[in-house]
């Protein structure tokens, strides 16, 4: 049994994600029930109608449904990132946006705000610049950095690059009108999946799932990687192409997420660790444990979101407010351990 | 001869470090690279595991050139022992070990069971089994240290070099690792060690080379080679040597002090 503890709680993440979009299907102010929920999922399968109001299917398919992928896809696209940086990197204390991608699509969608562009040319500028701002961090590091430092020059490059995206999004926020722009440029800084719609869904999965995968098999070369890369090399990994491997999926996935929901923060650093203290720090396990618990995470605080309060909240604010003090209790519990 | 190094010359881009050295080294035979801080020993062993390209000259592992071969085919002939350190990730010490098998997973995912029989036996090999379920964080230095050896064994690598493998361990470990070594010669594992002290070098080396002045190298056996006035020339101490006899012989040194005990 303990043996196969790993691949249970793999399972049994699996098995409350299922359990989790049930739910969240029936959360919102037009009541929808479990079994109504069933009857539909079984419609798809037998092809019988068996329900006769149009608002359910509305209501289910163009409203909750896209919006609960958007948080399944977005919370594991987060916490897949965060753990192979954090593995790559060394460094428990590393997120997602440790190269400056956040940064770079924020600066990327406030501009497009600023500069009146229609949604989708926002989420492209937003996509376009996250993938800047790494790549300028990546060049940076490689022209001023030193081979046997290569990693603390990656780490200072997208600190630096980070904090220059965040002065650009200051300043388009000052020219910003207060009335109008600015608004929206401070909701979408502060992420929301409300703008999510069924027919912008395979953009943001596609590329997603097309880049998860080879995170999700870089596993024992990550384990590798975390002794450092003199040691990954000696056993006879090719490290400067996994860096590059793991550094492109890993910044396309963050910049489309953040692109298309804004700026969700804490998910890439508190999921890898909460996952690491109940499977361990072995990433063929950690990865795909993060990205289950990314996804019932995210999805958990998107249906707080839309329903603690009459009007929308945004994701960041909960994220980080139910984030800090359950990561607060997991150390004191670590320490006690 | 496993491994034949002619003429090398490494450094970085801009800078040559160390220059025209060769040797040749047999199964059974472990060479001590001994010298002071920042003279290059570093360096050229980053260069022998392929880290570093040569600027000069050939290195030849089982007659094919070093710079022919890719990180896998490296990392089938020579496994590195780094210096036993800590890390951020509390990895079990099972999977710290059963990484050396990395190399013959291919396009599998994960290590089958056969990788793990091989890094038990590795384990059991070094005496260190009661480990194998411990974290690798939560080990003693010396214990880290026989992880790490345990590591490079899994690799299956006839050439191991030691990364200074007694350094920051404490007096019984520093002499359990030195015992190790010694196993894995008569084992016929080519050895490499990179070391400060001179003792090591007598106890355990059956050739030498010495860095020290710049570029200034001197290689052969150790018993000609480590004299007081060479300790002397790099430390600028004053030692004698001992020799001591029952029934097996050995050389060490101690220290000349200059201020008296009593």
């Amino acid at each position: 049994m303990k043996k196969y503890k790993n691949q249970i709680s793999i399972i049994f993440l699996f098995i409350l994600l299922i359990v989790s979009i049930c739910i969240s299907l029936m959360l919102g102010r037009y009541e929808i029930t479990m079994k109504q929920i069933l009857q539909i999922s079984l419609e798809k399968i037998t092809g019988i109608k068996r329900i006769n109001d149009p608002m359910i299917y509305k209501i289910i398919y163009e409203i909750r449904l896209p919006r609960i992928v958007a948080a399944v896809v977005v919370g594991g696209a987060l916490s897949i990132s965060g753990s192979v940086f954090q593995a790559l990197f060394r460094n428990p204390m590393v997120s997602s946006d440790i190269l400056g991608v956040t940064s770079g699509a924020g600066f990327g969608a406030s501009l497009g705000i600023l500069l009146g562009f229609c949604y989708w040319k926002v989420e492209l500028l937003a996509f376009v610049f996250g993938i800047f701002a790494v790549m300028i961090t990546y060049f940076l590091s490689y022209i001023v950095g030193k081979e046997s430092h290569y990693i603390l020059f990656l780490i200072l490059s997208g600190m630096v690059i980070s904090t220059l995206f965040k002065s650009f999004i200051s300043c388009v926020k000052y020219l910003a009108d207060p009335n109008d722009a600015l608004q929206s440029i401070t909701f979408w800084l502060m992420g929301s999946l409300t703008q999510i719609k069924q027919d912008e869904l395979l953009w943001l999965i596609i590329p997603i799932l097309l880049c998860s995968l080879p995170l999700l098999w870089t596993g024992w070369k990550l384990n590798a990687m975390a002794f450092g890369e003199e040691e990954a090399m000696a056993l006879g990994i090719q490290t400067e192409r996994l860096k590059v491997i793991i550094i492109i999926c890993s910044t396309i996935i963050t910049s489309v997420s953040v692109s298309m929901t804004g700026i969700i923060g804490w998910i890439g650093l508190i999921i890898p660790h909460l996952v690491r203290m109940a499977v361990g720090p072995d990433n063929q396990m950690l990865i795909p444990a993060s990205m289950f618990m990314g996804a019932i995470y995210l999805l958990f605080i998107d249906n707080l979101s839309r329903t603690l309060l009459s009007v929308e909240i945004p994701i960041s604010i909960l994220t980080s407010i139910i984030g800090v003090p359950f990561f607060i209790f997991l150390l004191f519990r670590t320490r006690r351990v | 001869m496993i491994l034949v190094v002619e003429n090398l010359a490494c450094g970085y881009k801009r800078r040559t470090v160390i220059e025209n050295v060769s040797f040749q080294l047999s199964k059974g035979e472990v060479l001590c690279l001994f010298g002071p801080n920042g003279v290059g020993k570093t360096t050229f062993f980053k260069t022998l595991l392929g880290f570093l390209k040569s600027l000069n000259g050939t290195i030849l592992i089982n007659n094919q050139s070093l710079n022919q071969m890719n990180r896998e085919t490296i990392a089938k002939n020579i496994a590195y022992v780094p210096q036993a350190h800590q890390m951020a990730f509390a990895f079990k010490v099972i999977d710290v070990v059963v990484l050396g098998r990395l190399v013959y997973m291919g396009k599998q995912r994960r290590p089958s069971r056969e990788d793990y029989k091989k890094a038990r036996e590795a384990l059991n090999k070094l005496q260190i089994m009661h480990l194998e379920e411990k974290l690798y964080t939560e080990l003693s230095g010396g214990e880290r240290q026989m992880v790490l050896i345990a590591r490079a064994l899994t690799q299956e690598a006839p050439i191991l070099i030691m990364d200074e493998p007694t350094s920051n361990l404490d007096y019984g470990n520093q002499i359990k690792v030195m015992e190790q070594i010694q196993r894995l010669r008569q084992q016929k594992f080519a050895v490499i060690m990179t070391t400060h002290s001179p003792e090591q070098v007598l106890l355990c080396g059956d050739q030498v080379i010495v860095f020290y002045g710049g570029k200034l190298i001197r290689t052969g056996a150790p018993k000609d080679i480590m004299t007081p006035q060479l300790i002397k020339d790099i430390y600028n101490v004053e030692v004698s040597k001992i020799k001591k006899g029952d029934g097996n012989f050995y050389e060490s040194y101690i220290p000349a002090l200059q201020t008296s005990l009593s």
